[in-house]
């Protein structure tokens, strides 16, 4: 490569490099002496530039200057910047180990608080409603909102009432089972989105046989089916949908009365 | 120990380079050592050795401005020769700080601190305050008005 073939921006850097190979430590300036290095006019100004620098140190130094204190013994000495901090290996490693952690930490506690009493049913109903067809259930096309009393009429099921937020909905069929453990299981099929409603005892303390509250709505996910889950008078609702809490939230962020 | 005064020598020399004047640059060396020393006891020392040259660059200028001023005008210009280096070799090191420090600032400047072979790219923008192209200018010019100078002083014939 000739000098006149290297780019302007080279030319321009190659003014500037310096004499010593280890004081080029611009990414830019040494990729230009690389381009440059075989050239002869790099050369010849390498040459001319090492000439001249030898001049220089040949300049005499007086006695009394090489007496003073060195100049090192008069600079502050540096200041640990943050970016130094993050450059240091040891530092980098721990910060990425804590950063894991503190996310591992944050998830579990997340995990944790979306936890409630009956969640597990509810995992296991919304296997159920993933693989329940509307032809084993028995067609009752009225209002969700009335089904309290049908479930208490037909089959003495007190409290198994739909939440105000689903009252509305129309229903398709529904049926009462009795789930893995005995539990008396209501599933009813609604008309909108194929939403399914489940209704459950809650869980009971084993001791005390008392029921274990938990307030407001908890979701709930298993297989590409989303729940949402409240629990009243001891009894679970779940609705239950083929998709994600995004198609759950409408329903109960309405103010029912 | 011999790492730690090559500062103390190379900050001489650039005043050296810039003034031509040993006794002046004495002047400056010791003025910017004893400016260092007061800011040190002052728990304000200075940061790197980068604010010695700074610092000394001033100084210089204004111990200049004292004397004859250098003419900003057009010199001549010859392209860089192969046979440099052997002009270069018969010049006192005198001579050259004389030519350095008849140029006009910041080319003064820049010659001086490049031809100290001390500084990275870097280094030299930041102590001479310029950009990447206005300091590449003055570099090539300075080594092409040198190049003319040697071309006067001693012709090819010569050599």
């Amino acid at each position: 490569m000739s000098a006149a073939q290297l780019s302007r921006r080279d030319q321009m850097l190659l003014h500037c490099a310096p004499i010593r190979d280890d004081q080029v430590n611009d990414r830019s300036l040494r990729t230009a002496v690389h381009h440059a290095r075989k050239t002869a006019a790099f050369a010849t100004q390498q040459n001319f530039d090492k000439a001249a620098s030898a001049l220089v140190q040949a300049i005499p130094v007086p006695k009394e200057i090489i007496e003073w204190v060195p100049t090192e013994a008069f600079i502050a000495p540096p200041r640990r910047t943050w970016k130094k901090y993050v450059q240091n290996p040891v530092f980098l490693a721990t910060g990425i180990a804590a950063l894991v952690i503190a996310v591992i930490l944050v998830f579990q506690l997340v995990d944790r608080l979306n936890r409630f009493p009956g969640e597990v049913t509810a995992r296991r109903l919304l296997t159920t409603a993933s693989s329940t067809h509307s032809m084993i259930l028995d067609p009752v096309k009225t209002n969700a909102g009335a089904l309290g009393d049908y479930f208490f009429m037909k089959h003495r099921l007190a409290h198994y009432d739909v939440p105000p937020e689903f009252a509305d909905l129309k229903t398709l069929g529904l049926r009462v089972f009795d789930d893995e453990e005995g539990q008396r299981v209501a599933q009813v099929w609604v008309v909108e989105k194929k939403m399914q409603f489940f209704l459950f005892p809650a869980v009971r303390d084993p001791k005390t046989g008392a029921t274990k509250y938990f307030n407001g709505w908890r979701y709930v996910d298993q297989d590409r089916w989303t729940g949402v889950v409240k629990e009243e008078g001891g009894v679970c609702f779940m609705a239950a949908i083929r998709g994600g809490e995004k198609d759950l939230a409408p329903y109960i962020s309405k103010k029912k009365e | 120990m011999a790492e730690e005064k090559q500062d103390l020598l190379q900050l001489y020399r650039f005043c050296f380079l810039m003034l031509a004047d040993a006794a002046k640059a004495q002047e400056v060396f010791h003025a910017t050592l004893r400016e260092a020393a007061q800011q040190a006891a002052d728990g304000e020392a200075p940061r790197d050795r980068l604010w010695f040259f700074r610092n000394a660059r001033w100084r210089c200028l204004d111990a200049g401005e004292q004397g004859l001023q250098a003419e900003d005008v057009d010199l001549d210009q010859g392209e860089l020769a192969d046979w440099a280096p052997s002009q270069i070799q018969k010049l006192e090191p005198e001579q050259f700080a004389i030519w350095i420090a008849a140029a006009p600032d910041p080319q003064r400047t820049a010659l001086a601190l490049f031809y100290l072979n001390e500084f990275s790219y870097h280094d030299l923008l930041s102590v001479t305050e310029l950009k990447p192209p206005e300091l590449s200018k003055l570099l090539g010019n300075g080594r092409r008005e040198f190049q003319a100078w040697l071309d006067a002083t001693f012709p090819v014939s010569q050599i």
